[in-house]
């Protein structure tokens, strides 16, 4: 998986497993929009990628879902 | 201002990604953050996360669908299905039935995510014990059924630590928090207590052996909460959702808040 197919993963993610109403959720710093022009660089370098999941996760983003509570079931 | 935390692996886990009341209080609780944690704590991660990790990727190697992948990660004793279970879970959300999109998100995860998970708010990962399990990853074993491992274990004969040494210049007050623990009325803290109380008096006795290896990374042994709760500063509060921490903390003269989900009114 290329970097910037990784950051827009980790936006999308980031959407799917953070509820509006996650009072440590600071959507006006503007993360969101960082990534986007993120994402209209030519080159992402490692120290750019952690950056901006370094961003998500200290403004309240999660990047994975919470706990599956449900019992283990095939 | 938010306090210094030094962070448990309970604490770490239930930020990134425990159940959603629990995640809400522990992020609130660090961020902004430049706190602490220990590489004892980072092995106890590496052991859940990149053991499920490579447990998924095994199962996800030789499936032909989803179901065979958990038929495969329902497999083994203890907690262990219940924690790869999870470790899937925080990759796929338990959505993802496609193998060749899973795999692709299990590469992405072990990659970076999983790192910037861990280290997210912390300022500084003590080492006073030099683990040498702790800075292990996952390895490619060239085998078709079952590719990936990863050695979350040391022997006591290995020489990858300075665990002994740290132990023996904090000898007080790890003897002071395993009686602690002893004098619990839980019957696992009280096997704890036990367990590295008799690996201290081995250490005490000259063999460097008593505490490592499975005396160290075993259930219920010295390298978990105890060994953790040593390597906490005097200036910052431990911060956990483990009970053990009751009893050691105050044993040896440290701060500690434990988080719990609320009960519902």
């Amino acid at each position: 998986m290329s970097r910037h197919a990784s950051v827009l993963l980790a936006m999308s993610d980031a959407l799917t497993f953070t509820e509006p109403d996650d009072p440590t959720l600071d959507f006006q710093a503007g993360t969101l929009s960082r990534s986007i022009a993120l994402l209209t660089e030519p080159f992402l370098s490692e120290p750019d990628e952690e950056a901006f999941l370094t961003d998500l996760l200290e403004h309240g983003w999660n990047l994975v879902p919470a706990a599956d509570t449900q019992p283990l079931t095939a | 201002m938010t306090k210094s935390y030094y962070l448990d692996t309970s604490a770490i886990f239930g930020r990134a990604g425990g159940e959603e009341p629990l995640r809400r209080i522990l992020k609130a609780k660090t961020m902004p953050g430049a706190h602490a944690t220990s590489t004892q704590v980072l092995r106890e991660w590496n052991r859940i996360v990149l053991e499920g990790t490579a447990a998924f990727r095994n199962a996800l190697a030789t499936a032909r669908d989803w179901s065979d992948v958990v038929a495969k990660l329902r497999k083994g004793f203890g907690g262990t299905p219940s924690r790869n279970w999870q470790v899937q879970h925080w990759i796929t959300n338990s959505e993802t039935t496609n193998l060749e999109v899973a795999e692709k998100r299990a590469e992405d995860f072990l990659r970076i995510r999983t790192r910037m998970l861990f280290k997210s708010g912390i300022e500084t990962i003590r080492d006073a014990t030099e683990c040498g399990v702790a800075k292990r990853s996952l390895e490619e074993t060239g085998k078709s059924q079952k590719p990936w491992k990863y050695q979350a274990t040391c022997k006591k004969g290995e020489s990858i630590c300075v665990q002994p040494a740290f132990l023996r210049e904090e000898i007080e007050r790890a003897k002071a928090a395993a009686a602690a623990l002893e004098s619990s009325d839980d019957e696992q803290h009280q096997r704890m207590g036990k367990n590295s109380a008799e690996a201290l008096k081995a250490l005490e006795n000259g063999n460097d052996e008593g505490t490592k290896g499975s005396a160290c990374h075993g259930k219920n042994q010295i390298g978990g909460d105890l060994l953790i709760a040593l390597e906490c500063a005097e200036d910052e509060v431990l911060l956990a959702t483990d009970a053990s921490f009751i009893h050691i903390c105050p044993a040896i003269s440290r701060e500690y808040e434990r988080v719990t989900i609320p009960a519902e009114p």
